[in-house]
């Protein structure tokens, strides 16, 4: 398990890279829209270091609640898995629970993902590896 | 363990919660409780697995209506 990276709740988009990419950023991928989820995503990096930046588009959006509770913030580290599956299972031994079970995610190749809350920790992003 | 002293210590779970004492009955859902929305509808079950020491079938987290109903499913986990 690694860390993949960063998922930064943003309420605007474009200010928001902007805000990253004065600190030095620059744009891994550009932004793609998760129907599901009903948010816009754009990856960035520096130094090694890997933030997505995730904007819901729409009221109903997973994450629209936890950005009006919470603003504009980090929300979740990514893990890189390479059974999902496994990787869940053991988590929900350590009192994780599933809060979105594994589906395709389009800003990751279609590889699968999975998001987990511990009542403790708060939210992390399980990414299966490719292949 | 019996309903009243689930209820105790559920009371104390959505304190934790919610950040509130929230007065609680078979009938409470997510609408009588401010802040009950889908995200912390998982970090209270998260909450209460811990408190309990069980551990609900994925069906469960989302399928339970009102209080009343996780209250019976953990008795039926903890027996």
């Amino acid at each position: 398990m690694t860390i993949h990276h960063i998922g930064y709740l943003v309420k605007k988009l474009e200010r928001a890279r902007l805000a990253f990419e004065a600190l030095g950023y620059g744009v891994e991928q550009e932004t793609i829209r998760d129907e599901c989820r009903k948010v816009d995503i754009v990856f960035l990096s520096k130094d090694g270091y890997c933030i997505e930046l995730v904007s819901p588009y729409a009221p109903d959006s997973v994450v629209a609640g936890l950005l009006a509770r919470a603003g504009n913030s980090p929300y979740h580290v990514c893990y890189e898995v390479d059974d999902l599956d496994a990787a869940i299972e053991r988590l929900r031994d350590a009192r994780y629970v599933v809060s979105s079970e594994p589906a395709p995610a389009p800003a990751c190749g279609g590889a699968r993902v999975a998001f987990l809350v511990h009542p403790y920790l708060g939210m992390v992003e399980l990414l299966e590896k490719a292949g | 363990m019996d309903r009243t002293e689930v209820y105790t210590r559920l009371a104390s779970v959505f304190q934790d919660v919610f950040d509130r004492e929230v007065v609680l009955t078979d009938e409470t859902t997510a609408a009588d409780v401010p802040g009950w929305d889908s995200l912390n509808h998982i970090t209270l079950i998260g909450t209460v697995e811990d408190e309990f020491d069980v551990k609900f079938p994925m069906k469960d987290v989302v399928g339970m209506k009102n209080v009343g109903e996780l209250v019976d499913k953990i008795i039926e986990l903890s027996a």
